[in-house]
């Protein structure tokens, strides 16, 4: 273990960080960008807002109650789905509710597997390992709802004549959106994989930096940010699947017909 | 019933609450080809996609030898009931692939030599077989389009403009192809202008006007009156104006 102290930031120590901020502000009035009041709003915003979630945070985890970290966990999932569904280039009414069912149950099942078979923690729900693991794959989730589902709209768009002529050759709806479904679900998978592909190698992510500057053992930063990558691998996965069920009955019916009303008004 | 294969029944479709095909009805004897025609926009395209279910009645019944569409699953309605689009839409995949696509869907496999036969049949070298669908003019894609559709073996086919992108020659070779499965077992509904299938293939005709029937009979009997004249001369008229058929490449 490391035996370094654990330096503590005080609100002194983080305005001086604060000062940093005058190199991009001076680059940017430099060359004009006409950024640097959202460059400081952006910064303050940032700050305010973990702030917020430090205290909050820290009112969370000092309770023991199971239902304060589970009810946070899902106050967490229920702004996801709503996020989602801003971020969403086609959005359409109540996506946000499904949007969400879908990032719960992506996060859920991985955070849950990983709580009880890898970290094994006692209780499972403990709040000071549930909360920021599923802050993690909770995000992961979300970005693959947005692309997954931007992706498999935007490829219905393009080639809702090739899923015609399937679904006239005898596809069943699933059937006729594989090459749609094939493109998102690549889109969406291809980030994380990618991340797998450099991490530790290109960069350090969050989760290991966080452990190793708190003082943890750096083997055990690896093991964890490992473990979670597998997790947010399972999440992105479970989400592309779950959102592009959503994508297909949103626009074919259980007759295996185009809803065509529906794609004209979503995709116009 | 016992001779008609499809029996369509005051067939109507609305699409935001206007109405595209109204009062449709029609018997489709076993062994024939009706021939629907009709001016742009007139809901032809509607009515075939209409009965294998790409597009659901708005009220109106269709029965399959006597069978009610709705009580088939739709997946195995459109294998019996084949539609084939005017404007073809093939994945960017060896022709070999594009015709296994059919009887895959349905969990079945085809041998090579029905492979080869099915595109003679439509006039396409079997040197195509390896080839990517993307080097295929529209002409040899709407061909092997409908050697998909025939992949299926299906008891009634409906085809959409089968000869707006062929030329005279090719056109009879596919008059004759239709003609041959008319005389072994098919039935079909081919929406076109052209007269070389009105007159080789078609026994029976509807003319659509504004989703209506505005005239029906049966062609031999009606070339010597004055309606038939008078559908010619419209015929004439829609094969001028007819556009040329839209062809998609998939990326």
């Amino acid at each position: 273990m490391n035996s370094d102290p654990y330096y503590e930031i005080s609100a002194v120590s983080l305005a001086v960080g604060f000062i940093l901020l005058v190199i991009p502000s001076g680059f940017s009035k430099l060359l004009r960008l006409g950024i640097v009041k959202d460059l400081i709003w952006g910064a303050v915003r940032a700050a305010i807002q973990l702030m917020i979630v430090g205290a909050l945070l820290g009112w969370v985890l000092s309770r023991r109650e199971p239902y304060i970290p589970v009810a946070g966990l899902f106050l967490m999932l229920l702004s996801a789905g709503i996020n989602a569904q801003r971020r969403q280039k086609f959005p359409y009414p109540w996506l946000w509710l499904k949007a969400t069912g879908v990032i719960v149950t992506a996060t859920i099942l991985p955070l849950v597997f990983i709580l009880i078979f890898v970290v094994r923690a006692d209780p499972w729900y403990t709040p000071r390992l549930m909360i920021p693991l599923a802050g993690m794959v909770m995000g992961n989730s979300m970005s693959a709802v947005v692309l997954g589902l931007d992706r498999f709209y935007a490829g219905f768009k393009d080639r809702w004549a090739l899923i015609e002529a399937r679904l006239a050759l005898g596809a069943s709806r699933y059937q006729a959106c594989l090459p749609v479904v094939r493109g998102a679900a690549r889109a969406s998978l291809l980030p994380i994989i990618n991340t797998m592909m450099i991490i530790g190698i290109v960069h350090l992510p969050g989760m290991i930096v966080g452990q190793i500057t708190a003082g943890g053992d750096p083997n055990q930063a690896a093991r964890y940010q490992l473990m979670i990558m597998y997790a947010i691998a399972t999440a992105n996965a479970l989400a592309t699947f779950g959102v592009i069920f959503l994508g297909i009955s949103r626009f074919m019916t259980n007759h295996h017909q185009i809803r065509y009303e529906t794609v004209r008004e979503d995709l116009q | 019933m016992k001779d008609t294969v499809l029996h369509v029944e005051n067939l109507r479709v609305d699409y935001d609450d206007h109405p595209i095909i109204r009062d449709i009805s029609f018997d489709l004897p076993y062994m024939t080809c009706l021939m629907v025609a009709g001016p742009s926009g007139s809901g032809k395209s509607t009515l075939l996609k209409t009965i294998n279910r790409l597009i659901e009645p708005t009220d109106g019944s269709v029965y399959l030898r006597g069978d009610d569409v709705r009580q088939i699953s739709v997946p195995a309605l459109r294998a019996r009931i084949v539609y084939v689009p005017q404007s073809t839409a093939l994945g960017p995949v060896p022709v070999r692939e594009n015709i296994q696509l059919g009887p895959a869907f349905r969990g079945d496999s085809i041998t090579e030599e029905k492979i080869q036969s099915l595109l003679s049949d439509v006039g396409l070298p079997t040197a195509y077989l390896p080839r990517n669908t993307r080097t295929l003019s529209g002409g040899e894609q709407y061909r092997l389009s409908l050697a998909m559709a025939l992949s299926l073996e299906p008891e009634v086919l409906l085809l959409d403009e089968p000869t707006a992108h062929l030329d005279p020659e090719l056109t009879g070779h596919i008059a004759d192809m239709i003609s041959a499965r008319i005389q072994s077992g098919l039935s079909a509904v081919i929406v076109s202008h052209d007269m070389v299938l009105f007159r080789r293939i078609g026994r029976e005709f509807i003319f659509l006007v504004h989703g209506r029937i505005k005239r029906r009979g049966e062609i031999q009997d009606a070339e010597k009156d004055a309606d038939q004249e008078a559908l010619w001369r419209e015929l004439r008229a829609l094969s001028s104006s007819a556009p040329t058929m839209r062809v998609s490449y998939e990326q």
